[in-house]
Parts: structure tokens; sequence; C-alpha cells
């Protein structure tokens, strides 16, 4: 048995508004989420991710907590029971296509029926511009039990990925 | 010339996502470490990989000098200043948090490490990970690192683009402040993508 199997990766060949891995099997100890991507618009957009049993959440059960660094500004905030799911930090809308922001997403045991679901999320987001250049250290907690088999990822403006984003799902095995 | 561990009997399969490419534990101080791809197919071919993963738990050797300094990264031997960029966001030694943006250097930054000035037998760890290495993206990495001096010492998360398209092929670790100690270790790790429907 691998201890990390890849359980799926789209890689985008064309513009798409959203990512999603459905039926994400139930057999692993813990999910990690790997991508690169980057905006079809000039709108800068963060990423949300959004979890489900069966269907997406897209209600307010969700918080958040983070650092970033940006610049020479350190800061960190939170928030709790808004409408746009977990942060996964801040893409830049379009300057030049070649910069990707860069994400891992660690899903900790997320079939466990008696625990909520946290996760923890490490993401840059380069640029060089006034908007660009943060990185981004967070939680995020489903204020749920429910098990986690259903993962979707998408912008909170109006941008689209734009073709050449790739996201990959992994699974990890325990003993 | 034999098959990757994920071809069998000539069917591409999905088995382990993480290869351990290679590692390195130093008996002599070295100023630099470095991987080169093998380009032939075999595990230390970098090309057949999504994203690469070093991980480092290292020192400087010597006495003397600096508590702390920084380990660096550069890529396919590229020191061209104006391609490298860090963003950091840090800890410091006194518990203030710092965030800084780091251009004009022909480095990448990958994280603080003790110096040859830290007490005797203190190591720094870090996680490297440099994604989609062959795409045609600019070469973007995440450093995690930490690295307590017992009464200094930082810890903290770096944000790094390589402004080049360019697949990597070639990725040395140095510290310009000195030699990596007897001791340290380094290894690096391929990631696969999912490569059956």
């Amino acid at each position: 048995m691998a201890v990390i199997e890849a359980i799926s990766t789209t890689y985008l060949e064309a513009d798409a508004a959203n990512v999603t891995f459905p039926s994400i099997p139930q057999t692993y100890e813990h999910l990690q989420l790997r991508y690169t991507l980057a905006l079809n618009a000039t709108v800068n957009s963060y990423q949300r991710l959004w979890l489900g049993d069966g269907s997406i959440d897209t209600g307010t059960n969700y918080s958040n907590h983070y650092m970033t660094g940006h610049d020479s500004t350190a800061a960190a905030s939170s928030d709790t029971g808004g409408t746009n799911g977990i942060y996964l930090g801040n893409a830049v809308g379009e300057i030049d296509r070649s910069w990707a922001a860069v994400t891992i997403v660690d899903i900790l045991d997320y079939v466990n029926t008696d625990k909520n679901t946290s996760v923890m999320i490490n993401t840059w987001a380069g640029g060089l511009n006034a908007n660009a250049d943060y990185v981004y250290f967070a939680s995020g907690l489903w204020d749920s039990t429910a098990a986690v088999d259903t993962i979707k990822i998408d912008n909170r403006y109006a941008s689209n990925f734009l073709r050449g984003s790739e996201f990959t799902l992994y699974g990890l095995n325990s003993s | 010339m034999a098959d990757p561990a994920y071809i069998v009997n000539g069917v591409l399969t999905d088995g382990e996502a993480w290869v351990a490419i290679a590692h390195e534990t130093l008996s002599l101080p070295a100023a630099t470490v470095t991987w080169i791809s093998t380009d032939d197919g075999q595990v230390g071919d970098f090309s057949q990989y999504m994203d690469l993963v070093i991980i480092t738990y290292s020192r400087l050797t010597g006495t003397g000098g600096a508590v702390n300094t920084e380990n660096k990264f550069n890529l396919n031997n590229n020191a061209d200043t104006s391609l490298y960029v860090t963003q950091q966001l840090r800890a410091d030694g006194g518990g203030s948090a710092h965030a800084g943006l780091d251009t004009g250097d022909g480095f990448g930054n990958c994280g603080q490490v003790p110096g040859s000035g830290a007490d005797a037998n203190i190591f720094g760890c870090s996680v490297l990970t440099l994604f989609d290495v062959n795409s045609g993206k600019y070469k973007s990495s995440l450093c995690i690192y930490a690295a307590d001096t017992d009464g200094a010492g930082y810890t903290g998360i770096n944000g790094g683009t390589w402004k080049s398209q360019a697949p990597i092929t070639e990725i040395d670790i140095v510290n310009r402040s000195g030699s990596h100690a007897v001791g340290s270790t380094f290894s690096m790790f391929g990631v696969l993508p999912r490569m059956v429907a």
C-alpha cells in the first residue's frame, strides 16, 4: 500500500470557474490538496475552499484564522460565520500569465464523524505589484462532523482559473 | 535502462506519489549541496515530477559568527538578480512578527538556520516545495522553516518565485555566510500527479 497516493489531478485545458473533486474515497487517513493557478481576468480574487458530504455546503458553517506577509506588512485576522467558505489566499489578476499562485492544503482526519474538519493552508501569490506578493498561512474550520467526500475550489470575485492551472488531491495512508 | 517504479510491465500505474530522489548527510563541511537532474528517465530525472520537495536539517560550521543565517537556493545555475522574488513572514527571536519582500538577489530564500555562532549541536529545519517544476509557469516555491537557537532564532514561511519558464534541472542549496556543517542533512523528494484516469 502506497503511503501517499495521487487521487486525482485536474489540469485545466480551458479556463474554468471552479474545480471540484467529487466522490473522494473514504479510505485514507488524511488528504492534501496542492495546486498552482492563475486567473484569466484583471480582477484580483481570493480562492475559496468548500467542503461537503454528498453535496457542497455553501452555508455559513466556516471559520478562518490567518496570517499574511505582504511587502513589509505582517498581519493577522480571523472571521467566522461568513458566506465565503475557507480562504485559500489571494491570486493576482492577470498581470503576466506566467505568474502562478501556489498552495498546499492539509485536510486531516476527513472521514471522522466525531470531529469537525480543520484544514491548514500555505499559499504564495506573487506578481510584483501593489496587490500581489502575499504569503499566507492559515487555518480553516468546517463546523460540521460530517465526513468530507466532496471538495470545491472557486474564486470570490469575477475571475476564472486560467488554462494551465493544475490541481492534485492526494490521500495519505496510515499504518 | 530500467523503467521507473510507476511503469509495471510497460503499463502506467499510480503507486507512491512521493518518490525519494536523493539524500545527503554531510561527513565534511560543504559550501554547496547540489542536485542535477539525471535526464535518464530514472528516479533522479526531475522531468517526470510535478513538484519537488527538499527537507533540510542543517547549520553552519565553525564558531564565532552570526547566531542565525539564511540558507539560499539557486536554480539551474541562474544567478540573475532580476529573476528571484521572495516574500518573507516570520517570527523573530524577540517574539515580534516581521514581513519583507526581497528582490535583487540571484537566489531564493529557504529559511534561517543556526549560524556558526549558535550553540553546538543546534540545527534548523526547513521544508521547501518547488511547484510545477516542468511547466511553462514561473517557478514558485513555499518554504516553512524553524530555527530556534536557544534565546534567539526565527520561524517563518517564505513564498518565492524564480521568474523563468525553464524546467528546473539543477538545484543548489548554499549559505553565503559559510559552509553547511558536518551532520547536516538534505533530502529531496519528487511528487507525482495522478497519471491513470
